[in-house]
């Protein structure tokens, strides 16, 4: 049951990684 | 988070973001630990990743152009938060109260950064009116 909570996790790692470090993100070299 | 909410850039520092996506991620890692034993809570982490997948979506049309965030907002929050909510509905844990509650807590989150940004406001623009 749990295993799909631990999938949520992946998900916010992935979506925080999109939205922060990768270029054009916050963090990322085309930061705006 | 500076092109999503332009009016609050300012406050939008790297600490700061540091520590709102630490407790974002921290709370999911809280969720997946507890489970099924408190399932609103549990839920509520899915619920939050669904919610928080819309903001860059937001953005995107408002701004109509892609903003980081847009693509796994859409294409994997979302597919995994409906995912934990049906596991959790197979397994009969998911009352109208438990969607309700986790409902809620999920997007009552965003209280959270929503508080920062709007002391950080209020805190400039008081320090901007006393200047003046």
């Amino acid at each position: 049951m749990s295993w799909v909570l631990w999938l949520v996790v992946a998900a916010a790692v992935a979506h925080v990684t999109e939205e922060f470090w990768l270029p054009g993100g916050f963090l990322g070299s085309d930061a705006a | 988070m500076r092109r999503n909410a332009p009016a609050f850039a300012f406050a939008a520092t790297v600490p700061a973001a540091a520590v709102i996506n630490a407790m974002f991620i921290a709370g999911a890692v809280a969720a997946a630990l507890v489970g099924p034993r408190a399932p609103v809570f549990a839920l509520s982490a899915a619920a939050l990743i669904a919610a928080n997948g819309w903001v860059p979506v937001a953005g995107m049309v408002r701004e109509r152009r892609y903003l980081p965030g847009v693509v796994t907002g859409l294409l994997v929050s979302q597919p995994v938060a409906a995912l934990a909510y049906l596991e959790y509905s197979r397994a009969g844990l998911v009352t109208g109260g438990v969607l309700a509650a986790s409902l809620i807590l999920g997007a009552g989150y965003h209280l959270v950064p929503a508080g920062y940004f709007g002391f950080r406001w209020a805190v400039q623009h008081a320090g901007a009116a006393g200047a003046s």
